[in-house]
C-alpha cells in the first residue's frame, strides 16, 4: 500500500461501488450500459485498478441509482478508513436524518471518523470525553470534532479538548 | 432514448449508454468554475496551486478550462491542497 493515502482512492471507490451493485442486484453490464462505461472499465474500476474521472463518477452514481454526494460520501468515508485508525464505515448517512461522528484531522486532507455514530451532539460529547482519556493514555490524538451528517450535508462542530468549548 | 438532446457517452459501446449532452456540458462547466472558484476564494494562483501538488501550471489552467479532465483522485488531492473536505467541494459542483 502506497504511503500517500491518495493512492488508496481507487480501492476505496471499488469497494464502496461493488457493495452498492452487489446490494443492488445490479449486473455489471448493467452498470455498463447506464453509466457508459465498458464492463472491462468497471472491473477494473471494482478492482481499484482503473482511475475514474469526477465526470464518469457522477454516471456511475446514477447508474447505481445513488445521489452522487452520497455515493462520494460514502467513498471518502471508505478512504479515510482504509488501513487507519479502525475507522470503518458501518452505517450510512442517508439512513439517518441526522448523525453525529467523532473525529479528528489526522493530517491535512486525511480526517478520521470513528466507526459508533450518535444520534445527539450530547451523547457524541459524553463517549468522547471517555474515548479521549484512553486516547490520552494511548498517545493518540483525541477525538475533538464532531461530523454532523444531516442527509447529504453535513457541519463541524470543533471544540478545545481542554475546555470543551464548541465552535460551530 | 430518440431525443436530439440525448446523445451517446460512447457510441462504440452500445445504444444504451446514454446521458443527456445538456446535463453533461452543465457538469462539466461546474467542475470548471468550482475548481478555479475555490482556488481564487484563497487567493492562490494557478502557478502556486501547481506547486503545491507537484504539477505545471498547464496542467492546473487546463482542468480549469476543460482542456484535460479531472480524475476522482486528483479531485481528493485538490481539494487537500486546497484545505477543504472534498464532500465540501463536490457540494459546492452539485449547487453550482
Amino acid at each position: 500500500m502506497s504511503d500517500d493515502p491518495i493512492m488508496r482512492i481507487p480501492t476505496a471507490l471499488g469497494r464502496v461501488i461493488k457493495r452498492l451493485r452487489v446490494a443492488g442486484e445490479l449486473s455489471v453490464e448493467t452498470i455498463s450500459r447506464s453509466s457508459g462505461l465498458t464492463v472491462e472499465e468497471i472491473n477494473g474500476i471494482e478492482r481499484g485498478e482503473c482511475e475514474t474521472t469526477l465526470t464518469e463518477f457522477f454516471w456511475l452514481a446514477r447508474a447505481l441509482r445513488e445521489e452522487p454526494a452520497i455515493l462520494f460520501t460514502d467513498v471518502i468515508a471508505a478512504w479515510r478508513g482504509d488501513g487507519g485508525d479502525s475507522a470503518l464505515y458501518k452505517s450510512r448517512p442517508s439512513e439517518f436524518a441526522r448523525l453525529y461522528r467523532l473525529g479528528y484531522c489526522h493530517k491535512a486532507g486525511d480526517f478520521r471518523e470513528q466507526d459508533r455514530s450518535y444520534f445527539s451532539e450530547a451523547a457524541a460529547m459524553h463517549v468522547a470525553g471517555k474515548l479521549n482519556e484512553q486516547r490520552h493514555a494511548r498517545g493518540v490524538a483525541p477525538f475533538d470534532t464532531i461530523t454532523l451528517y444531516i442527509r447529504m450535508g453535513y457541519s463541524h462542530l470543533t471544540w478545545n479538548p481542554g475546555d470543551g468549548e464548541v465552535q460551530p | 432514448v430518440s431525443d436530439s438532446n440525448v446523445t451517446p457517452v460512447r457510441p462504440e459501446f452500445g445504444a444504451g449508454s446514454t446521458v443527456v449532452s445538456g446535463e453533461r456540458a452543465r457538469l462539466e462547466r461546474a467542475i470548471r468554475a468550482v475548481l478555479g472558484a475555490s482556488r481564487e476564494d484563497l487567493d492562490v494562483s494557478q502557478r502556486q496551486l501547481a506547486v503545491k501538488l507537484g504539477w505545471t501550471r498547464n496542467v492546473v489552467a487546463n482542468l480549469e478550462t476543460g482542456r484535460r479532465v479531472l480524475g476522482l483522485a486528483d479531485f481528493v488531492l485538490i481539494a487537500r491542497e486546497l484545505h477543504m473536505e472534498p464532500e465540501r467541494l463536490l457540494h459546492r459542483i452539485l449547487r453550482w
